[in-house]
């Protein structure tokens, strides 16, 4: 990792001025004032012999970490594809088992890109994509990672034989909010990593002692009721994710000049860096600190986000891993050009305070490949070191492992979503999202 | 009364809850007075239970859905914690619900209403599919039809109403059972969450105090308090949530929007709601242990009564002013109290806050026009809770509409306050004198509400 040295440090003070001039239009006793992008980073300038740390080297950053993110949850996601291939063809129990290894491997990646949601990107944003499989524009999100799921409609699809391409894009019932809909997310999700989960793992039984994942018998694929259907349904949902995740690969290419990453770079309307601290801030504060982390508040045994795997501590680090790339220009731990992370445009007690942050929000010991027991971590004093629906449950309320969830991690990771909007402030970027007020 | 004595709190009619945001999030921020960290993340993760999405028994993860419904989450109805409202095509209802029962009939414990046999008090227009594989079917559908109802100003200026007629296309084939000889039915749309726990914390005293069952003083205006079943305890309370303030408090009106919207059973209510020939429903794998467990209620109701309530916009503007001025003369305010003080509430936030919420919680006759002819407690059919006003202005940023009333029949403001009858015909009248830019006026006033 590349060594940031800040030597300039500033403290900026807040202007707050009573506004009397109250027209119809708005009435905010806490006027913003704006402040000039660039010499606000130029202030910063970090003395490290690297790049200048302005606003446009940092979204250049931002850009190539996507692009190489990206790629490799394309590759870990056909790497899974050929597995499926092959156990489909052929389905037999060990089959099954790296099939499942290598559904986490591919997690991996693909978790680390959801620091891109939220940010008007090619991930959630319909308008940026025009390419899509079923040749209407569409979100791409949830038909990747939508969850949670109503099993019992994804039952429904393998009896009944809707199991094609064709037929699950549009049976991913996943509304859009629009301006006068509710959106109800998550209730139909025909396709994605979780539909994927659930058909490799099945139901996890919920009781208090279960202390493993989903257990879906290999028979399931080999001679159960409608076997044959639940391994196409398999390979399409499959087929399918790789095409999504093709077209973010695509969106994010640096040598395709007609893809967002080149329209991203360029900026030409300004917004770039208004969009990436929007969406910093509202995936850590509503979605990762927020949604995936009330499961812990409600006592609910299975109340987490890879609740058929019991994947959820990785789904936790990778995102928290997502986060740190960003911050400090790095992917893999090596610096990525020109290697202007977000954290050398903050001010350093913003950076030192993130910096514990995303240590904090890391502390899970990742030991529930129950496939492959050699990939399980040793754990360190002060980590989540139980299965996670073992820290939720509402009997372990008031033990240190969930106190260590919910007084450390969580509040951890919503204090990153605070910092990044009070920073967001000096950048002209007034972030009011839904729980973001300060 | 000097309507505009330059109230230096004017802007906040939450008090110290208030919030100062004019995008699609105005409703669903929280209180501007809550400063403790840990009372924040309670907030948020009784949030996160109020947008959570619920799936049938049987999932692995948050079960409980249906087994018949109208929404699948809280937010589903109240989207954006905002307000509902009636189908554009006049089918589907999504954030709108219609409730039904034996016409005229009282509970003999609850003094409530009576479901009908098979259908019960609240038509669920959807059913899940079980963790058996059967389509659970749902209860039927409604169609809307409206009759335009023109008429005339004294200043020559015209106007249109629009009535709504109802007809309930009971699912008798899914059921197998015969359509009610009779019913009544009562409409509502999901009303703004903000404010809630401000409106649970004005005194009772205070009710007592404007309440004039029998207009005593002779003004014309007989508010009534209601009086309701409180679960709870199991005796009758003063009631003050909902349509017909037919719910005590918010943790009975949020534990029966679970079982009655989402088909989740909770502490208040632990029993599925499979009413009469429901075999399918009644025979739909059940959980053991409540949905909705007494955490999760806890949270959701922490969480809704502490959703800040937006502060005015454009109040300093003569136009706006004026309109208080005559919202205040022609006798608006009767009903609709423009400031009243909270007392103690277990919740702090809310306790001794000067509020501006334009209600008096007081049921009122508001003639045969708006009457929907079903009780509710001691509210009879043309008799209405009165609904709080503040906020009003920003419904349409946050949900993009202007459909105002119970069912949402008026599209916009000036058809809501003309919908206006019995008690407040007099108010009413004085409305359609007024000039046409008194009149506009007063609706400049309420949307800087």
């Amino acid at each position: 990792m590349k060594r940031l040295t800040t030597t300039l440090f500033l403290l900026l003070g807040l202007a707050v001025s009573n506004c009397d001039q109250l027209g119809l239009n708005g009435l905010n006793p806490f006027e913003k004032e704006k402040k000039e992008n660039d010499a606000l980073a130029l202030a910063f300038l970090a003395l490290t012999g690297g790049a200048a740390p302005t606003k446009e080297n940092f979204l250049k950053t931002y850009a190539n970490i996507a692009e190489k993110n990206y790629s490799d949850a394309y590759t870990a996601a056909v790497s899974f594809q050929t597995k499926v291939n092959a156990f489909v063809a052929n389905p037999t129990q060990t089959g099954l088992n790296e099939l499942r290894i290598e559904w986490r491997k591919a997690r991996v990646s693909y978790l680390q890109t959801e620091i891109f949601r939220f940010s008007n990107g090619p991930v959630d944003n319909k308008e940026v994509v025009f390419e899509t499989i079923s040749g209407e524009s569409k979100e791409i999100e949830p038909l990747v990672n939508a969850w949670p799921l109503d099993e019992s409609y994804n039952d429904y699809l393998v009896t009944n034989g809707i199991v094609s391409k064709a037929a699950l894009l549009p049976a991913n019932e996943q509304e859009e909010a629009t301006a006068d809909e509710p959106t109800e997310a998550a209730k139909h999700v025909s396709v994605g990593w979780h539909a994927i989960e659930y058909t490799l793992w099945g139901k996890d039984n919920a009781t208090s002692n279960a202390v493993a994942a989903g257990q879906r018998p290999l028979a399931d694929f080999v001679s159960n009721a409608n076997f044959a259907n639940r391994k196409t349904y398999l390979k399409s949902s499959t087929d399918l994710l790789v095409d999504h995740i093709t077209i973010l690969k695509k969106q994010w290419s640096s040598t395709d000049s007609n893809s967002y990453y080149y329209k991203f770079t360029k900026d030409a309307d300004g917004k770039s860096l208004d969009s990436v601290l929007r969406g910093i801030a509202k995936f850590a504060y509503g979605e990762w600190g927020g949604e995936r982390m009330s499961g812990a508040a409600s006592g609910s045994q299975e109340e987490e986000h890879s609740c058929f795997s019991d994947n959820t501590k990785n789904d936790f680090y990778y995102d928290a891993t997502g986060f740190e790339n960003i911050f400090t220009g790095t992917y893999n731990g090596s610096s990525v050009s020109p290697g202007i992370g977000l954290g050398s445009i903050l001010t350093s007690e913003e950076k030192t305070t993130t910096l514990k942050n995303i240590s904090n929000a890391k502390l899970f010991c990742l030991n529930e490949f129950d496939e492959d027991p050699s990939l399980n971590q040793t754990c360190a004093n002060g980590t989540i070191s139980y299965r996670f629906d073992q820290v939720i449950v509402a009997s372990a309320v008031g033990t240190t492992q969930h106190t260590i969830f919910t007084g450390t991690i969580q509040t951890s990771v919503k204090a990153i979503g605070k910092t990044i909007q009070a920073a967001a402030k000096r950048f002209g970027t007034t972030i009011e999202d839904s729980g973001l007020n300060l | 009364m000097n309507a505009n004595q330059d109230d230096p709190r004017e802007a906040y009619s939450g008090g110290d809850t208030t919030t100062f945001d004019t995008t699609v999030n105005a409703f669903d921020l929280i209180a501007n007075n809550v400063d403790d960290i840990d009372r924040l993340v309670r907030f948020d993760n009784g949030n996160a239970n109020f947008n959570l999405n619920w799936v049938p028994v049987g999932s692995t993860a948050l079960q409980g859905l249906g087994p018949t419904f109208n929404s699948t989450s809280c937010n589903g109805c109240h989207v954006r914690d905002g307000r509902g409202k009636p189908p554009d095509d006049g089918t589907n209802l999504t954030t709108m619900l219609i409730r039904i029962g034996k016409t005229g009939e009282i509970h003999p414990v609850t003094g409530g209403n009576v479901g009908l046999d098979n259908f019960g008090t609240q038509l669920n227009p959807r059913g899940i599919i079980d963790n058996n594989g059967n389509t659970i079917p749902g209860e039927g559908s409604v169609h809307i039809t409206y009759q335009e109802i023109v008429g005339i100003f004294p200043d020559g200026e015209t106007y249109s109403l629009r009535k709504p007629t109802y007809t309930i296309n009971w699912n008798t084939t899914g059921l197998g059972v015969a359509a009610p000889a009779s019913f009544e039915l009562s409409p509502r749309t999901a009303p703004i969450i903000p404010g809630l726990g401000l409106l649970e914390a004005i005194p009772e005293t205070k009710l007592t105090e404007w309440a004039d069952p029998n207009d005593s003083n002779g003004d014309g205006i007989s508010g009534k308090i209601n009086l309701v079943w409180d679960r709870a305890t199991s005796s009758a309370k003063v009631g003050r949530f909902g349509w017909k303030a037919g719910q005590p408090n918010l943790r009975q009106q949020n534990a029966e929007a679970f079982l009655g919207d989402i088909g989740l059973t909770n502490p208040l209510f632990p029993t599925n709601d499979c009413p009469g020939s429901q075999t399918d429903c009644a025979a739909s794998p059940a959980l053991s242990e409540l949905e909705v467990s007494e955490v999760r209620l806890g949270l959701v109701s922490f969480y809704t009564s502490l959703v800040g309530v937006p502060g005015r916009r454009g109040w300093k503007l003569d136009t706006v002013k004026k309109g208080k001025v005559s919202f205040l003369e022609i006798g608006c305010a009767n009903c609709h109290k423009p400031y009243v003080i909270t007392g103690e509430h277990t919740t702090r936030e809310i306790s001794n806050q000067d509020i501006r919420p334009y209600t008096d919680l007081l049921l009122h006759d508001m003639g045969e026009g708006l009457a929907d002819n079903r009780g509710e407690f001691l509210a009879n059919g043309r008799e209405w809770r009165t609904p709080p006003l503040w906020a009003i202005g920003l419904i349409k940023q946050v949900n993009q509409h202007e459909f105002f009333l119970h069912d949402g029949r008026a599209r916009g403001y000036q058809e809501a306050i003309l919908w206006h009858g019995g008690e407040a015909e007099s108010a009413k009248q004085k409305f359609m004198h007024l000039s046409k830019e008194d009149r506009s006026n007063i609706i400049l006033f309420l949307k800087s509400l």
